[in-house]
């Protein structure tokens, strides 16, 4: 337990680093785990007190996989949102990577804590309340009245559901708990569990590039002022490969499509440093940006950035021959930024109306998507129709459009479509 | 700020029953799918260790998403140590992820016999073949163990006896004329299991037979269950021999047993006797027990109908069980129009004749077949 000792004496220097650099944090902990340990954590959405559901089991033998085939490597540290801040540690870790993972995870802390998206974040309570939640589905799953099979199919619908959101916000199992009839009391109670488990996610995903680009930001900025002292005591070898570390997080990937979030939030936020002019004015960003604005105010083209950072990289991570002309440069910069935009949370997930309308005798939901010009997946969505149809039981509309492969003056011409679902589930489409 | 290690805690048993939970649905996927697996594989001899791939969709967790092509203009998120593609390759064993994160597919490593399992499951034998495990069913053989002093008198062994009589005679140097009971002698013997039991199973089929994905399915599932009752039943040794014919018969591999296609005439004898041949070469039936499997489209030479059932009634005076097997038959099949085969039947008890249609079939071939085979062994 010496080493034990020996860290936390570093990670409080790092806490005296952070907290002098104007960082405002909650209480942290820090727990070291091993290697099963952190893929059930990574499985459990980070190490929430999740329930009982075969989709955890998924991720699990997953991740699993992936790790085991080096496909990926094992997250170093998983930081989540609660009330003292926990922060997971492999107990493999090299110790002066450890120390840099600090930083990390104070960024982290201070950003859950004060970034507006996590305004409505009740991070003290949320593990209480999963855990009661967990329990009470626990014991819907053991009670042969309620049944397993009924609880399964009540959580795959609002996994199907999980961040569905209409244009203001508002949450569809809100709105179910709110208009659906079937629903028993304790169906309402469950449904409400992993609605609270998605809103508390939903900001995570909402601010995933300036969060990590945050936490990437400050643990470079701790590994630097902290680098005489280490390698005074660890030696300028345990040093740099702490430095490769860090190299390897915000690396490009190999693939053009393939986006970093931790290269584009480190690198944003330098360029951000260097306009607004001191580290006081990232306070600021920090607090009141999400993805949303902090890319769209700051990730462009000014000055070659993005060629810089990212289109040359990406040339030389490939070692492609190819010879780029400055308008095909600029043109992949151009591209590389819109792909990023996309890559936000809140244009992953397409947005819908919800409404439930008469139709002849008996009520149907209707789905209106609000179209942005991407189409939907037809069979992705005939699916979550015949999940919601559980919890539903009544006919359901889906209201799109879809786009025609033929241009008209150079425009491709979109079509109303609708997919129904009857009564009995059955799923057709009509166009 | 706190620091604790718990690397030593025990990992999450909530998580163990969802990986258990998820198992059972890509089990229950399988068994979807399950004819189609097993047709690819070769399954005798019975080798249980085998590692099968299989190319398994990951169970959709549907939510509504933009189309693929879309989804990835916009970019995947991926974190920035996303791997080492050159390390990937020289992982082994166990299950391998092919395609990567964010594929819809991957490759899994099963067992053969979790395979297995989820057939004998679908074909509604696994019980059936489970109850085997463990049960023996042999005549016992009567072993000699020598001579001795007590016994019943119904083993008296007067030879010895007589002996003793004449040596104690010379001994006391008196003639008597009674035994005394000092010169009984009996006999003694013990019930011994044989130790070496030995079967062989003849599987023979038409070549002209056509079979469709299903039934080449139910086919080799039920000689599968054949081979692997004569194996559970506590036969030391077992031989497998297949046997392909059309007009003439020829030994071959268990691949091209189930491959093999020709639309010549059909000669069932030649099967049959190709089986007499050999049993005759190798297998005598005082040392082997003979299993006989003959599948047939019931499609046979007109003139070779007598000369099937002499050669059929010859094996039931050799074989310890016949099972003869139409699978498609059409209404003009050897069983529907030779009254001969029903009376050998009748005859024989060793002789099974069955149609192989669907599912159920397997379950009731695989019962009357152990049934009536576990009575002639037990005698």
């Amino acid at each position: 337990m010496d080493n034990l000792k020996a860290l936390k004496d570093w990670l409080l220097k790092v806490e005296e680093i952070a907290k002098n650099l104007g960082l405002e944090f909650v209480p942290q902990e820090f727990v070291i785990c091993n290697n099963e340990q952190m893929v059930e954590r990574q499985a459990h959405h980070g190490g929430y007190n999740l329930y009982p559901h075969w989709s955890f089991g998924k991720a699990k033998f997953i991740t699993r996989i992936l790790y085991d085939h080096r496909f990926s490597f094992l997250p170093n540290e998983i930081v989540i949102n609660t009330n003292p801040c926990t922060a997971f540690m492999l107990e493999t870790n090299p110790i002066v990577d450890n120390i840099m993972i600090g930083g990390h995870v104070y960024a982290h802390n201070d950003f859950f804590n004060r970034n507006v998206a996590f305004r409505l974040n009740r991070p003290e309570l949320i593990q209480t309340k999963l855990k009661r939640g967990s329990q009470l589905i626990q014991r819907c799953v053991e009670n042969p009245k309620f049944g397993s099979s009924r609880v399964e199919k009540l959580i795959d619908a609002a996994h199907g559901a999980f961040f569905l959101f209409d244009e203001h916000g508002n949450h569809f199992i809100d709105f179910a708990i709110r208009n659906f009839r079937n629903l028993s009391a304790i169906d309402q109670e469950i449904l409400e569990v992993i609605k609270a488990l998605a809103i508390h996610l939903w900001p995570i995903a909402e601010t995933k590039i300036m969060n990590e680009g945050w936490a990437s930001y400050w643990h470079f900025r701790t590994l630097r002022l902290l680098s005489d002292k280490l390698i005074e005591t660890f030696g300028a070898d345990a040093y740099h490969e702490a430095i490769k570390m860090h190299l390897r997080v915000i690396k490009m990937p190999r693939s053009f499509l393939d986006i970093n979030p931790y290269r584009i939030g480190f690198y944003t936020w330098n360029k951000a440093r260097k306009e607004l002019g001191s580290e006081k004015e990232l306070f600021r960003v920090r607090k009141n940006y999400t993805d949303e604005e902090f890319l769209e105010e700051f990730f462009n083209n000014k000055d070659g950035f993005i060629h810089e950072n990212f289109i040359k990289p990406f040339i030389v991570e490939n070692a492609s021959k190819r010879i780029f002309v400055e308008s095909q440069l600029r043109q992949m910069a151009d591209q590389y930024r819109d792909n990023v935009l996309k890559a936000r949370a809140d244009k992953l997930y397409p947005k819908f109306d919800f409404a439930i309308e008469p139709l002849g005798l008996v009520q149907c939901l209707v789905l209106r998507h609000i179209f942005d010009g991407r189409v939907l997946d037809s069979e992705m969505a005939q699916g979550t129709m015949k999940l919601i149809h559980y919890i539903w039981k009544g006919p359901i509309r889906l209201e799109t459009k879809s786009i025609s492969k033929r241009r008209q003056h150079g425009k491709y011409i979109t079509k109303d479509k609708i997919i129904v679902c009857n009564q009995l589930g059955d799923v057709e489409e009509r166009e | 700020m706190e620091i604790r290690n718990e690397s030593k805690r025990d990992s999450n048993p909530q998580l163990d029953i969802d990986v258990q939970r998820h198992k059972a649905k890509i089990r229950e996927e399988l068994k979807k799918r399950i004819s189609a697996l097993i047709s690819d594989q070769s399954l005798i001899p019975i080798d249980n260790s085998k590692m099968v791939t299989v190319r398994i969709r990951s169970l959709k967790e549907f939510r509504f998403a933009f189309q693929s092509d879309e989804e990835k203009k916009g970019g995947r998120l991926v974190p920035g140590e996303s791997g080492d593609k050159k390390k990937r390759a020289s992982a082994a064993g166990g299950t391998v992820g092919r395609l990567g994160p964010g594929s819809k597919e991957y490759d899994a490593n099963f067992r053969l016999d979790e395979l297995i399992e989820i057939m004998l499951d679908d074909l509604d034998v696994l019980e059936l073949m489970k109850n085997l495990e463990g049960t023996r069913y042999f005549k016992n053989k009567i072993e000699l163990m020598g001579i001795r002093k007590s016994g019943s008198f119904s083993r008296l062994n007067k030879k010895a006896t007589v002996k003793r009589k004449i040596a104690r005679e010379r001994a006391t140097k008196q003639l008597s004329k009674k035994f005394i009971p000092a010169d009984y002698r009996y006999r003694h013997s013990r019930e011994m299991p044989d130790a070496d039991e030995r079967a062989v199973i003849f599987l023979v089929k038409d070549k002209s037979g056509s079979m469709d994905k299903n039934k080449h399915y139910l086919a080799k599932a039920l000689c599968y269950c054949f081979v692997l009752y004569l194996q559970k039943t506590g036969y030391e040794h077992v031989d497998i021999c297949f046997i392909n014919h059309d007009e003439s018969a020829t030994e071959c591999s268990e691949e091209d047993f189930f491959a093999m296609k020709s639309d010549g005439g059909t000669k069932l004898s030649s099967g049959t006797n190709k089986v007499l041949e050999i049993i005759n070469e190798k297998y005598s039936p005082k040392e082997w027990d003979i299993y006989v499997w003959h599948a047939s489209d019931g499609e046979n030479t007109a003139q070779d109908n007598g000369d099937f059932v002499d050669a059929m009634e010859n094996l039931c005076k050799l074989a310890h069980m016949i099972n003869y097997c139409e699978i498609n038959a059409t209404t003009g099949s050897v069983l529907g129009s030779i009254g001969n085969m029903r009376d050998l039947a009748r005859r024989f008890s060793n002789l099974l004749l069955s149609k192989l249609d669907d599912k159920n079939d397997v379950k009731e071939i695989l019962r009357e077949f152990i049934a009536k085979s576990n009575e002639r062994r037990r005698g």
